[in-house]
C-alpha cells in the first residue's frame, strides 16, 4: 500500500513541477520537486534506483535550458547515489529529517551545480549559493517535507 | 575473460553509477548544436504529453483571466461605441449646416445650443456666440430644415432665442406656392398655427408653410412647418387656421446658424426682398 502511495506521491511531485513550477515560485525563489522526487526514490529503493530516477529528472530539467545540457543530470545523479547509498546511516521518518535531508541534498546539489556552472561561465558562486540556494533549500525541504506529510507515508528502511 | 565478467557483475551498480555520470559529463561536453538538437527530442519526445498538459492548464488559467480582461474591454469599448455614434451624429449635422451655409455668402454665424430646448415647456434657447460676436437680437435663428426662432437678449458671450414654440413669436408665413400671407405662432396645446388664412385662400394638408419675408425679421422662404389640419374660424367663419407639424424637430438641435446678415433684417422692404431672395433658393423649392 505504501508503494502505491509513494508512486502516486512521485508522479505527483513531477507533475507538480512541471504544470506548477511558475506559479510555486515565491518571488524569486524557485523550488526544485524534482530534487524531492530523487531523494525519495534514494531514500526508498536505494542508490541505482537513486540515481537512475537522478538522471532521468535531470535530463528533463536539462532540456529546458540547452546552455549547460547534462549539468543537472550529473547532479542530481551524484546525489541520488550518495542518498542511496548512505541512507542507512541518518534516516528516520521525522519531518524535521527529512527537512534536513532536502535542505542539504539541495545545497550539495547547487554547490556541484554552480560549480560546473561557474567554471565555465561569468558570476559569483558564493552570491549565488547565499542569495539564491539556500532560500531555494529552505523552500524546497518546506515543500517536500508538506507533501509527505499529506500523503502520510512511512518509509521503511532495513538497517544494516 | 569469466573473471572479467565477474568482475563486471560484482561491481555492477558502482559501473552503472559510472556509465550515467560519464553519459551526463559527455552530453556536457557536446557542441551547443549537438545539445540544442538532443534537448530538442528530448522535449519532443519524452516531454510532449505533459507539455500538452501543461499549456492546457496553462491555457484554461490565462483563458479565464483573458476573458476578464475582455469583458472589462468589452464594456469600455461599447462606451466608447456609444460616444463615437454620437459623435458620428453630430459629425453629419454638421456637415449638413456646413453644406447649407456654404451654398451662399450670406453671413451666418454658427452657434452650440448650450442650454434650455429639451423639457417639453421649454421654449428658450442659450446659444454660446453674444455680442462679441456679432449677434444682436431680432435676428433669425436656422438650422438646414427650417425656422427655429429669433434672438431676443444677447450679452458680450451668449444669446436668448426665443423658439417658435414661445407664446410670443410670430412669424408672417405664407404656403410654399401661394402669395396670400398670416401669421404662425403658438396656438392651443403649444401646436403650431398658422392663423387667420382667409377662407378664400386654397390651403391643403400637406403643404409646406413658409416665412413671407415680411414683419423685417425673417427673410422669404425658410420652412416653417407642414400643414396636418385645417380648422374654421368658429367666431366669424370667414377664416380658417391651419395646424403645422414644425419643419424643426427642437429635441434633435444642438447646432444653430445666425443669421448676421444686416440686409435680411433691414427695415426697407426693397432690401430685405432682395435679399431674401437669394435666402429662398438655400431650400428646396417645393
Amino acid at each position: 500500500m505504501d508503494r502505491v502511495r509513494l508512486s502516486i506521491f512521485l508522479v505527483i511531485v513531477f507533475f507538480l513541477h512541471l504544470l506548477f513550477y511558475q506559479y510555486l515560485s515565491a518571488g524569486e525563489i524557485y523550488p526544485d520537486l524534482l530534487l524531492v522526487l530523487v531523494i525519495y526514490c534514494s531514500l526508498n529503493w536505494g542508490p541505482t534506483p537513486g540515481a537512475f530516477s537522478g538522471f532521468l529528472t535531470g535530463i528533463v530539467q536539462d532540456s529546458f535550458s540547452f546552455t549547460y545540457f547534462g549539468l543537472h543530470a550529473l547532479a542530481k545523479t551524484i546525489l541520488g547515489f550518495v542518498i542511496g547509498s548512505t541512507r542507512h546511516s541518518f534516516f528516520s521518518n521525522s519531518y524535521l529529517v527529512q527537512a534536513g535531508i532536502i535542505f542539504t541534498a539541495k545545497l550539495l546539489h547547487d554547490i556541484i551545480f554552480y560549480g560546473v556552472y561557474m567554471f565555465r561561465g561569468p558570476g559569483s558562486f558564493w552570491h549565488q549559493i547565499f542569495f539564491h540556494t539556500v532560500p531555494a533549500a529552505l523552500y524546497t525541504s518546506f515543500l517536500g517535507v508538506a507533501l509527505y506529510f499529506i500523503f502520510n507515508i512511512k518509509t521503511k528502511i532495513k538497517r544494516w | 575473460m569469466f573473471k572479467f565478467f565477474l568482475f563486471l557483475w560484482d561491481h555492477k551498480q558502482s559501473l552503472l553509477i559510472l556509465l550515467l555520470i560519464l553519459l551526463s559529463l559527455t552530453a556536457l561536453s557536446l557542441s551547443s548544436r549537438q545539445r540544442f538538437y538532443l534537448a530538442r527530442r528530448i522535449n519532443r519526445t519524452v516531454l510532449a504529453p505533459f507539455q500538452m498538459v501543461v499549456s492546457r492548464v496553462d491555457y484554461y488559467l490565462r483563458l479565464k483571466k483573458e476573458n476578464e480582461a475582455l469583458r472589462k474591454n468589452n464594456f469600455l469599448l461599447a462606451l466608447e461605441l456609444y460616444r463615437l455614434e454620437e459623435v458620428s451624429k453630430q459629425n453629419l449635422r454638421l456637415e449638413k449646416l456646413l453644406d447649407f451655409a456654404g451654398k451662399t455668402h450670406i453671413h451666418f454665424i454658427a452657434c452650440r445650443v448650450i442650454s434650455g430646448g429639451l423639457g417639453e415647456q421649454s421654449n428658450i434657447f442659450i446659444i454660446d456666440k453674444g455680442s462679441e460676436d456679432g449677434i444682436q437680437p431680432n435676428l433669425p435663428v436656422l438650422v438646414p430644415e427650417g425656422l427655429v426662432g429669433k434672438t431676443v437678449e444677447t450679452d458680450p458671450s451668449r444669446s436668448v432665442v426665443q423658439l417658435y414654440t414661445h407664446p410670443d413669436f410670430r412669424v408672417s408665413a405664407k404656403p410654399s406656392q401661394k402669395d396670400e400671407r398670416a401669421i404662425v405662432g403658438s396656438g392651443p396645446e403649444n401646436q403650431l398655427y398658422l392663423f387667420n388664412i382667409p377662407l378664400r385662400t386654397q390651403v391643403e394638408v400637406g403643404d409646406l408653410i413658409v416665412s413671407s419675408g415680411m414683419g423685417g425679421v425673417f427673410p422669404n422662404g425658410i420652412p416653417v412647418g407642414t400643414v396636418t389640419a385645417l380648422e374654421k374660424e368658429e367666431e366669424m367663419g370667414i377664416k380658417q387656421h391651419a395646424r403645422l407639424k414644425p419643419a424643426v424637430d427642437l429635441n434633435k438641435v444642438s447646432v444653430v446658424f445666425v443669421l448676421a446678415d444686416t440686409a435680411f433684417v433691414s427695415p426697407e422692404a426693397g432690401i430685405l426682398f432682395e435679399a431674401s431672395d437669394s435666402l429662398t433658393s438655400l431650400w428646396k423649392k417645393p
